[in-house]
């Protein structure tokens, strides 16, 4: 079965050459085009896609924003970030707002086809220093109160290694693992930190309104 | 008619005791009105009085109480803290020279006043001593004869003592010696009785009793004129009878010789006037004496106040300091106040510039980065292309690569000017990226350990450039020449002291013999500039460190 995919993209161009992209891959169909957010909030929630491939930098709504309330409606959905920079103050704020990974469109090409296949195949790569800006949110909001939410030891050497420099292949070696397992670890890194932001977010409402 | 008998009995007693009068009953003497430049001041309640401050022609209006029993004989004055005698209201008497013409008209005459105390004068007759005195006349148109007058016809409340002896009257010529026209009648009547009038002489006056003939001085006493005048309302004399009066003419130089002895006062209402008083607390003294100037027990009393000035009180002061000390403090807020505006408008403009920049950045960001973007996907589908030609390859890849270089070019930029990144967390997270890519695309293993940063630590645009062009150009380093296997980065931050490490486990150089390359001196001008260091360890086939080091202070 045909994964499903929407590209959320608000330069004309661009957005030409993405969708040109993910012709280059089997299995994949695309199901919506939409060039901001606001249409995304619109158009996607029918359609159901597999993966969002979402602008950072939209417009009026800001991917970001889109992000967190694409969530809302379909929980399931894997947004992943495409930028043309490697912001990571931005990059952060899309993974806790509930993004699975991120892309970045101005690496070499042949990467971002490899990396688009990737992220269907199970999660989208993260780099070094997005992995240290986790690193550094977990240790600020410090344990769940549910076990569960928390990260499992192996993620918790996975994240530390991707934040000291290392390549998932590398990761992959070290802890005798295979590269796909390193991206689903680092797929359910991300969703264990949208999930805690949330609740964080929920906590904060709470206070704010008692 | 008491004092007067008593003043009588004291004259006929050289020697005798001329004390205070045994008035029983103080004389009543009141202040009638006080008046500072022509305003009256009103007197209070507790009878005193408040002339304010600075006064100018203070007048104390002053006299018998109406009706008072008995009526003082002569009042003297004093203001305590200001005057260090007692003194009288204004008076005189008189030594007159009078002339006569043939009919026996009076033509002219010249008086010799006196006035107040001789100064000679010690309170009795048998105390005070005599002052010689000499006078000169000339003989007006007409006249032919001479009186000598010694009168107390002066203002009619005059009252006191006059003593003339030794009264000597001669006519003068320049060329021939002086002709005695007149000798004291005293002189030559030793041993005569007390109080005889002299020959050629008669009392006259409405109340001619009290001109006298009395005993002056001690060692020896001597007889002379007195007028004793002790009764406000009248006025005695003493002067020579027509039949004794000399012969004079017209243009004679009269001299006039006599030794005198006075104590005059007032008897009725007065006034005294002082032009200024300065700051203090004065009294008013009003008494009651006797026609010698000697108290008679009895007095009256006012206090005077007169304000300091404004400028001497201490509520002046108390205000000048208070003043002073408000300009000080309103000085001193202006200047913060105008400090702070600075500031604010060097923050104002200083935000506006981090702004700018950050639009500039945003713009570049967007479009320029949109754009070199296309370009690289571009290349990349044009490679795919069924039909491309394999000899194209080699130059599409340089495309994408420039593309690619191009962007992280433009990003390294918009990071460094972009003010959000102004701080050291930021820093730290980006030499993690830029090591990060430059390592992957080497295919170089990193590692990089780097504690978590401070991001309330301000590091400006220009020292993050610095720091992060002197790791880049460390690494590139490592890249271009280490033939090493392995990168690490270490960042620690201890007490304000930055440090980056980047060290390889490659092939490394000796420090000291091989010439420092333009990239090594370019890292230490990047961290001399900031005020940092940059050591270079290395050795061969040991690897290569460098440290970069920079001291951070928090600024407030």
């Amino acid at each position: 079965m045909k994964k499903t995919v929407a590209v959320v993209e608000d330069d004309p161009r661009l957005r030409e050459q993405l969708l040109q992209i993910l012709e280059h891959i089997k299995d994949i169909e695309c199901v919506a085009v939409c060039t901001s957010a606001e249409e995304a909030l619109e158009k996607i929630p029918p359609k159901r896609p597999d993966v969002v491939l979402m602008d950072i930098k939209l417009p009026k709504m800001s991917g970001i924003q889109c992000v967190a309330e694409l969530k809302k409606i379909l929980p399931e959905v894997q947004v992943i970030m495409v930028t043309i920079y490697e912001d990571s103050e931005r990059i952060f704020k899309a993974l806790k707002a509930g993004a699975s990974g991120y892309l970045v469109k101005s690496g070499p090409p042949e990467q971002l086809i490899d990396a688009i296949r990737d992220v269907f195949a199970g999660g989208a790569p993260m780099s070094g220093h997005i992995a240290r800006k986790v690193v550094q949110h977990f240790h600020l909001i410090g344990p769940a109160p549910v076990e569960s939410d928390n990260l499992s030891p192996r993620e918790q050497q996975v994240l530390s290694l991707l934040a000291s420099g290392y390549l998932y292949k590398e990761i992959g070696d070290q802890l005798n693992i295979g590269v796909e397992t390193v991206r689903t670890y680092v797929k359910n890194i991300c969703q264990k930190m949208h999930v805690r932001s949330r609740i964080e977010a929920v906590a904060k409402h709470r206070a704010e309104f008692s | 008619m008491m004092a007067l008998l008593l003043g009588l009995w004291a004259q006929l007693l050289p020697l005798g005791a001329q004390g205070p009068a045994a008035a029983t009953e103080a004389p009543a003497l009141e202040i009638y009105s006080i008046t500072v430049n022509d305003r009256a001041i009103p007197v209070r309640r507790n009878g005193a009085v408040n002339l304010g401050s600075s006064p100018e022609n203070i007048f104390f209006n002053f006299g018998p109480r109406t009706n008072a029993q008995p009526s003082p004989v002569r009042i003297r004055y004093k203001l305590d803290g200001y005057d260090s005698h007692w003194r009288d209201g204004a008076n005189d008497m008189f030594m007159t020279v009078r002339f006569y013409n043939v009919a026996g008209d009076q033509i002219g005459q010249k008086q010799f006043s006196v006035t107040g105390e001789s100064a000679g004068w010690n309170g009795s007759l048998a105390t005070s001593s005599l002052t010689h005195r000499r006078e000169t006349v000339v003989v007006p148109e007409q006249a032919e004869r001479l009186w000598i007058v010694i009168s107390s016809a002066g203002p009619p409340s005059a009252v006191g003592v006059y003593v003339v002896a030794n009264l000597v009257v001669s006519r003068m010529s320049p060329t021939a010696p002086p002709v005695l026209l007149m000798d004291s009648p005293f002189d030559h009547e030793v041993g005569e009785q007390a109080n005889r009038i002299p020959t050629g002489w008669v009392r006259d006056g409405n109340h001619s009793s009290m001109a006298n003939i009395v005993a002056i001085g001690q060692n020896p006493t001597q007889r002379a004129f007195a007028i004793l005048d002790d009764d406000g309302n009248s006025h005695a004399e003493w002067h020579n009878i027509m039949e004794a009066a000399p012969k004079v003419k017209p243009g004679d130089q009269i001299l006039i010789e006599w030794n005198e002895a006075y104590s005059i006062g007032l008897g009725g209402p007065t006034s005294a006037k002082y032009q200024n008083l300065r700051e203090g607390n004065y009294r008013f003294h009003m008494a009651s004496f006797d026609i010698y100037g000697n108290p008679m027990g009895g007095s009256s009393v006012i206090d005077v106040l007169v304000t300091p000035p404004l400028w001497r009180t201490p509520w002046f002061w108390g205000g000048m300091v208070a003043m002073v000390f408000a300009v000080i403090i309103g000085a001193w807020r202006y200047l913060v106040w105008s400090r702070l505006r600075q500031e604010m408008i060097r923050l104002r403009n200083e935000r506006a510039l981090e702004n700018e920049r950050l639009r500039i950045a945003q713009d570049l960001h967007d479009d320029f980065g949109a754009r070199v973007t296309e370009i690289s996907i571009a290349s990349a589908l044009a490679k795919a292309k069924p039909n491309f030609p394999e000899s194209a390859h080699t130059d599409f890849d340089r495309i994408s690569n420039l593309s690619r270089e191009l962007v992280s070019a433009l990003y390294e930029t918009v990071w460094a000017v972009n003010p959000e990144n102004d701080n050291l967390d930021a820093l730290g997270n980006y030499l993690v990226q830029m090591i990060n890519r430059q390592c992957e695309q080497a295919q170089l293993p990193c590692r990089l350990r780097v504690v978590d940063l401070p991001r309330e630590l301000q590091v400006s645009s220009q020292t993050r450039h610095n720091i992060i062009m002197a790791a880049k150009e460390a690494v590139h380093n490592v890249i271009k020449h280490a033939r090493a296997t392995e990168l690490m980065l270490d960042v620690t931050f201890e007490k304000g002291n930055l440090v980056i490490s980047i060290q390889d486990n490659g092939c490394g150089f000796q420090t000291v013999r091989e010439r420092a390359g333009n990239g090594l001196t370019n890292m230490k001008r990047r961290l001399t500039d900031i005020g940092g260091t940059c050591e270079i360890e290395s050795q061969m086939d040991a690897g290569t460190k460098v440290i970069l080091r920079l001291t951070l202070l928090a600024r407030k």
